[in-house]
């Protein structure tokens, strides 16, 4: 096993997981792209932990409380889109939630409701 | 005997987190009625909860006084830690002025007290956070009490389903690309840690890596998460379709308890950012465009607006730019370090002295209207003489205190612009490109200066006009009867706004009326 193909096959699932972001309009696919950004991460901290701090626990435990935080909040916008407190899925509405937009409306803010 | 020698060595052991104590401590009480709906349950907890986090603001300035600095694996106390903490705490007793106001009616009052208490006490921890493990929990965990609080605050607030809809498809937008910059931020952790098993940004800069490349691109992703996270121009989308439909009290969440973390990250980092953009042309430059954006589009787009939520929403970038424009002047020698540093804790001390005020008034209005728009002002001043002049001074204040660097002086905020127009080119403020650079700097803050001025004058005129067109009739200020309290609330922003502002100019004549020297502070941090 070779450091640099770890390296690069972890910057090519941080690139893909930054190109769902943007492009993605569907929830699951922007929490997905999400989560393939911190299985970037956590790649990358194992590696360099078995390559180079083979006694180090400091990446471990980094990761225990950096994944729980990160899967709690995670878990709250997960519950929050799908908890059906409201009559709000009675309604027949497009869910676009693609995170970042150019258009005039999104640059200013400019709309009617 | 043995009981107080435990109470005395926990006392000792706690340090510097006793204010974070007492609000734990209250938010411990809150569990047990958390359930409960009654008014004076209600009335109690409430009271309960502003004499908590008013004793914990006196008590870190005393206990800091005491015991001073503070430093072990994973925090860090110092002089700006105790600003910082003082701003977050003087914020979360307006934010509960706020709620107080508009959802004391609501059954689940407490539940929203008892969540806002536990964010403010996360964030408490994330302050004087030095340890990247510490840091980034501590940040994420602030960031999921601020989502549970926001939409606590929005949940049950009366809007059609169709309203709701949008409300709740901006909320996740909004929070999800603060998901997206955490995830960005560990990966900004995870290549750091390639290049050495450092743990905080001190030993970064202490350490002789710090020009390794796989830091510097660790860094770059950092910066990157800051910049998604603070939703500066052209990411804006979310944040602003956000602020313009959520509830009065969820945007002073999002002001000054979301957007700070962000900004104290940025503080956290400054040293690094010193270290690499002293002399360095291109982050200074970096520096300048991205502050001329934030100044610009920011000023720009509240002009274009009418909703006062939104006009408000846009210049918070200009306070960033603001900023971010004392950070460039620093890196290029023409300000020290900590003035800059304190720039940020300033420009966010002059927000929330206009901030709190006005959109405690506003809401009032856009509650009484049903509609959030500027024409909501108009007769204030014709029909409630004594508030509109009140906030007139407020509004006034907002660009004065910013120029006067609200508790510096105001030779602290002109004195690099002054540098650089008075220095020919080829010797002084940095030479050739670097002057170049410079006037750029100190064009784009004079220009924001202006546009702001531009922007206060044109709510001024909004509270000032008596004139009333008969479609604006039905909405107009004067018809609204506003209870006494707002009269304290702004009488009491009023005398602060001016006591700072008289401060500021009597230092022109070597006159302080301030308790504490605030140059000698600077110097201390």
């Amino acid at each position: 096993m070779n450091l640099q193909y770890i390296n690069f096959f972890s910057l090519a699932l941080l690139l893909l997981g930054i190109y769902g972001i943007s492009s993605s309009a569907r929830f699951l696919s922007v929490i997905i792209s999400v989560q393939i950004i911190i299985v970037s991460s956590v790649i990358n901290f194992f590696s360099f932990s078995l390559f180079l701090y083979n006694l180090s626990s400091w990446d471990k435990t980094f990761i225990f409380f950096a994944l729980a935080a990160l899967y709690l909040f995670s878990f709250l916008l997960v519950f929050y889109n799908y908890s059906k407190q409201s009559g709000l899925y009675e309604i027949d509405v497009l869910g676009d939630l693609r995170l970042f937009k150019l258009s005039k409306s999104d640059w200013w803010g400019e709309d009617k409701d | 005997m043995i009981f107080l020698n435990l109470v005395k060595n926990i006392a000792e052991g706690i340090y510097p987190f006793y204010g974070s104590a007492v609000i734990l401590f209250i938010a411990f009480i809150l569990l047990f009625f958390a359930l409960s709906g009654k008014k004076n349950a209600k009335i109690f907890f409430l009271v309960f909860s502003f004499a908590g986090i008013s004793v914990a603001l006196v008590l870190n300035i005393i206990m800091f006084l005491q015991k001073g600095l503070f430093s072990n694996y994973l925090f860090s106390y110092d002089r700006l830690e105790l600003i910082k903490t003082g701003i977050i705490l003087f914020a979360a007793i307006n934010i509960l002025v706020v709620i107080s106001i508009n959802k004391f009616e609501k059954k689940n009052f407490i539940k929203i007290l008892l969540i806002f208490l536990l964010t403010i006490v996360s964030f408490t921890f994330y302050i004087p956070a030095s340890n990247f493990i510490m840091i980034f929990t501590s940040l994420v965990f602030t960031i999921s009490g601020i989502f549970m609080l926001f939409t606590s605050l929005n949940s049950d607030i009366g809007y059609t389903v169709s309203k709701e809809y949008i409300l709740r498809n901006h909320t996740i937008r909004f929070f999800t690309v603060s998901l997206f910059a955490l995830a960005l931020m560990l990966a900004g952790y995870s290549v750091m840690y390639g290049s050495t098993d450092l743990k905080s940004f001190v030993q970064l800069i202490e350490a002789e890596k710090i020009t390794d490349s796989m830091i510097k691109t660790g860094l770059f992703v950092l910066y990157g998460s800051l910049f998604v996270y603070l939703f500066i121009f052209p990411l804006q989308s979310a944040y602003i379709k956000l602020l313009k439909r959520c509830e009065s009290a969820s945007a002073t969440v999002i002001w000054f308890l979301y957007f700070p973390a962000g900004l104290f990250l940025f503080l956290k980092m400054r040293k690094v950012f010193f270290y690499f953009a002293e002399g360095n042309i291109y982050i200074i430059y970096a520096v300048y465009i991205v502050a001329f954006v934030c100044i610009a589009a920011g000023n720009i787009g509240a002009v274009k607006s009418s909703s006062i939520k939104r006009i408000l929403a846009f210049f918070y970038y200009s306070v960033f730019g603001t900023a971010l424009i004392f950070f460039g002047f620093s890196g290029s020698g023409l300000l020290e370090e900590n003035m800059a540093a304190i720039a940020i804790c300033a420009n966010l001390s002059a927000a929330a002295f206009t901030y709190f005020p006005f959109h405690l008034l506003s809401a009032k209005m856009e509650q009484h209207n049903k509609k959030d728009e500027i024409a909501n002002l108009y007769g204030l001043l014709k029909q409630h003489k004594y508030l509109g002049v009140c906030l007139v001074i407020i509004l006034l204040g907002f660009p004065l205190l910013l120029l006067s660097g609200t508790f510096f002086s105001f030779t602290n905020f002109i004195e690099p612009v002054i540098k650089i127009i008075s220095v020919p080119a080829e010797t002084g403020a940095g030479s050739g490109t670097f002057s170049l650079l410079n006037y750029l700097g100190a064009g784009t803050l004079m220009t924001g200066v202006l546009f702001l001025i531009i922007n206060v004058v044109r709510l001024i005129a909004a509270v000032g006009k008596t004139r009333i067109s008969a479609g604006d009739g039905s909405r107009e200020a004067g018809k609204i009867s506003l209870p006494k309290f707002y009269y304290i609330y702004l009488t009491l922003y009023c005398l602060a706004i001016l006591f700072l502002l008289a401060g500021n100019i009597l230092k022109i004549f070597d006159i302080s009326i301030f308790p504490l020297e605030a140059s000698e502070f600077i110097q201390m941090i």
